[in-house]
């Protein structure tokens, strides 16, 4: 059982980081995090599991849900923003920094 | 039981894998909440149900809603820009750092924590951690704020008028 | 009662500030009566707090494992700053009336000053090391604010910004010394800490790391060695900013922590001696830049400085009552000096010594005053300077080894050459230029012969001083003292006569010399030396240099692609990973 949880966060948080590696999207780097943040969500529980401690794994967890809805909106309004400046929603057009 | 557990983690990682490499950002957006749901049941067996009704509700609901609107605001795009870090190199790395994780986990080496007597969750949130639920509270009327800045396109309008002048 | 009363003289005067802020520009004279209204509020609710002195602790509200109780706690240490930083920021606000008529930005003006009062009470008045922090921090802000006030200065916006990461620095310290206190005993009580220390539960090593990161935070807030040089530059602030701020209160937020925690630390080797000797170091070096500065405002800033060090040689000495007799000598001594010289520059317009002299003829209540202070500065008798200094002396000569104590009577010497040279070359002597002098306004007044008054009479509570302080701090054993028995002690003391015997030297050194005072008296190199900061403005400049090199070179790594900024923090997790395998 055990080993099944753990293959899933390990999972989840390999495949949101890849996507964050290769992605050029700004929606879709929403998703990765989204994805990325379930794995840990789980791993925080799974922890609170180990050590007989569900109670402040759960609160944890909550936290970070609340934490991750933000994480989405703010992303998915600056998306939308983005897009209506510069017509594209690759992440390179926002960065401005010199080279 | 195994066998139905190891059916869901199976499902849970191929919407989540689907949910970042689909084409179209809808159907991501599907898959997404999918992948959400998983969780939530994988929660569920790990002995917190609230937590997984949160997350169904939450992560599921609400985020995929505001997905699905997101997207009918601006549409899908297609990104032919090159790659800035190299597939295969990409891939690496992002197994590397879980194949040793897995690894020193089988080894066992793991941290030890100490245990602490149980408490109810009511009151490890409302009596231990009372400086998280400000933190909360602020996160929240930040998200009421980032939505209001999703539903004000004349805001961006304004941008894009300014800047053709 | 006493919980009421806390939280409303923190709680009040950030409430005003609120208020002010949303003031408009056009309602100036409003803003200025609101100001005064609030501040003379909490003055009145603060000395109202002064009759519950007592070794209550008031713990209001858990703000969760990590962070502690909203604990306060009423002892003598804690009231009298507040009562200082309240009454001093009461009168301060006051001479703005006059001092800042017709400035633009009130609002933020006063509003930072309330914010600061109000930080100020908390700061002293918390008995929980996390949110000393929070308060310290809060200080530094306004602090910082204040110095850049007037932002459109380039030399303003500077000098706010090297107090700003000067005192940062002290930050960290403090930061570091309240982990560790939590780490040691689970708790971030300081009662419950100094208890646990002294019972010897606390393992040496941490104590010592704690203790000495109290000394940096300490000495960076009060403007010791080797942090002194962000002082002196803060002087770009309004004058009456100076006063609360730079000499009054903030300054002794570093005295007030290492009094608080001193009792933790006795055990620690060279705990003691690194106060002591920081403190002569300081007094020395500031001294001597005070004779050589021929800006007002600078010579008040550098003999706050060596005033501090004294207080910090007190601590050393192991006198916590003396240190804290002084400091209250010199919150009302040097508050009335700056504001005298507030008052002088608002009528003259300049900041030069050098172009100003013979002005007691044209504004004699503010000559008098200022040399009121100047004599409470030298340790002149009778004024409060001279009392607590005496104190501070005696604990030296009792408590530390005789070479200190010859090197204090070299710093009396040094003190009374600097006022003396203040006082002539701002009152007295040949007139420089034609300088057009106009009256200071009456609130200007109102509050200099207020802080006067205080500087003639202050000692005079020494009695209920020293009790306050023996009944409110059973950590600190202090012996309570009757205010007759200070003075015949005083009085009868050989030693007093030496320490006034060096004053009178110095004053007599000076007069003897007039023409090129300091020259003579001192060596030409010593000049050099003092105008330039023994060298330590250098040592800001190079560390600030590569600190900014250092930033230029780590942007290259910033591409602003996010793809990359992942790819590091996965490079990060597999070196921890790496880590972790091989030590685990």
């Amino acid at each position: 059982m055990s080993y099944i949880i753990v293959i899933c966060i390990l999972g989840l948080l390999g495949i949101g980081f890849y996507c964050l590696l290769i992605t050029r999207n700004l929606l879709k780097l929403v998703v990765a995090l989204q994805v990325l943040v379930k794995g840990a969500m789980l791993a925080v529980l799974f922890a609170g599991c180990l050590v007989d401690n569900m109670e402040v794994a759960q609160s944890m967890a909550l936290t970070i849900i609340v934490a991750d809805t933000i994480v989405a909106v703010i992303g998915l309004a600056m998306a939308i923003q983005v897009r209506q400046i510069t017509n594209t929603s690759n992440i390179r057009s926002i960065s401005t920094l010199r080279k | 039981m195994t066998f139905i557990y190891a059916l869901i983690a199976v499902a849970l990682l191929y919407s989540a894998h689907k949910a970042t490499r689909v084409k179209g950002l809808l159907n991501a957006a599907l898959w997404l909440a999918a992948t959400s749901c998983l969780t939530a049941i994988l929660m569920y067996i790990m002995g917190s149900p609230g937590i997984a009704v949160i997350e169904l509700s939450v992560g599921a609901g609400l985020v995929t809603v505001l997905f699905v609107f997101a997207i009918s605001i601006i549409g899908d795009e297609k990104i032919e820009s090159k790659f800035f870090i190299p597939p295969l190199a990409a891939l690496l790395m992002a197994t590397i750092p879980f194949i040793i994780l897995a690894f020193l986990w089988i080894s066992g080496i793991s941290p030890v924590f100490e245990n602490t007597p149980a408490d109810i969750l009511a009151n490890t949130i409302w009596e231990d951690r009372k400086v998280d639920l400000y933190l909360q509270a602020a996160l929240i009327i930040t998200g009421i704020l980032g939505i209001m800045l999703l539903i004000a396109p004349s805001v961006a309008n304004r941008f894009k008028k300014e800047r053709e002048k | 009662m006493t919980a009421i009363l806390i939280a409303l003289i923190i709680l009040f005067p950030w409430f005003g500030a609120v208020i002010i802020w949303l003031m408009k520009d056009e309602q100036e004279k409003l803003t200025h009566i609101l100001a005064m209204s609030f501040t003379a509020f909490s003055a009145v609710l603060s000395l109202v707090l002064l009759t519950r002195i007592g070794q209550d602790q008031i713990s209001a509200y858990s703000l969760g494992i990590g962070m502690g109780d909203l604990a306060f706690s009423a002892d003598a240490l804690g009231i009298i700053l507040t009562c200082i930083a309240n009454c001093i920021g009461c009168l301060a606000v006051v001479f703005s009336k006059d001092y800042m008529n017709g400035e633009k930005d009130l609002q933020r003006y006063y509003s930072m000053i309330l914010l600061f009062i109000g930080a100020m009470s908390g700061l002293v008045l918390t008995s929980n090391a996390m949110l000393i922090f929070f308060f310290w921090e809060i200080t530094a802000l306004c602090s910082y604010q204040l110095i850049s006030f007037y932002n459109d200065d380039p030399k303003a916006v500077r000098g706010g910004l090297k107090a700003l990461f000067i005192t940062q620095f002290g930050g960290i310290g403090l930061l570091l010394g309240s982990l560790l206190i939590f780490s040691q005993t689970g708790s971030l009580d300081i009662q419950h800490f100094i208890a646990a220390a002294q019972a010897g539960e606390i393992s040496s090593a941490a104590l010592a790391v704690a203790g000495f990161g109290l000394i940096a935070a300490a000495a960076a807030k009060s403007s010791q060695f080797p942090f002194f040089t962000w002082l002196p530059d803060a002087m770009e602030a309004p004058t009456p900013v100076s006063a609360l701020i730079h000499a009054a209160t903030m300054v002794n937020a570093g005295v007030y922590l290492l009094c608080r925690f001193a009792p933790a630390f006795q055990g620690v080797a060279g705990w003691n001696t690194t106060v002591l000797w920081v403190g002569i170091i300081t007094i020395l070096l500031s001294s001597v830049m005070a004779i050589f500065a021929n800006d007002l405002k600078r010579v008040l800033a550098y003999s706050t400085v060596s005033q501090l060090g004294f207080l910090f040689a007190a601590i050393g000495a192991g006198s916590v009552t003396a240190s804290q007799f002084h400091l209250l000598s010199h919150a009302i001594f040097k508050a009335l000096l700056f504001l005298c010289a507030g008052a002088v520059i608002h009528s003259v317009g300049t900041r030069d010594m050098r172009l100003m002299g013979n002005l007691y003829k044209k504004m004699k209540p503010v000559a008098i005053c200022f040399i009121i202070g100047a004599c409470s500065l030298a340790g002149i008798p009778i004024f409060n300077g001279f009392w607590s200094k005496e104190l501070i002396l005696e604990a030296i000569h009792s408590g530390a080894p005789l070479s200190v104590y010859i090197l204090m009577l070299f710093a009396v010497i040094l003190t009374a050459i600097y006022s003396i040279r203040c006082v002539w070359m701002v009152f007295f002597g040949k007139e420089k230029s034609e300088l057009h002098v106009h009256e200071p306004g009456r609130f200007m007044k109102y509050s200099l012969y207020v802080l006067a008054a205080g500087t003639v009479v202050s000692w005079l509570t020494f009695g209920g001083f020293s009790n306050a302080f023996s009944k409110s701090l059973p950590h600190h054993e202090i012996e309570a003292e009757s205010l007759g028995k200070f003075l015949s002690t005083i009085i009868k003391d050989p030693l007093t006569y030496l320490a006034i015997f060096m004053v009178i030297l110095g004053i007599v050194l000076w007069i003897f010399h007039k023409p090129g005072p300091s020259k003579a008296v001192l060596p030409k190199v010593l000049e050099t030396c003092a105008v330039n900061s023994f060298g330590f403005e250098i040592i800001n400049e190079k560390i600030i240099d590569k600190i900014q090199n250092l930033s230029e070179f780590s942007r290259e790594l910033q591409s602003g692609i996010l793809n990359w900024n992942i790819f590091g923090v996965l490079t990060g997790l597999v070196l921890i990973l790496i880590v972790l395998g091989i030590g685990g």
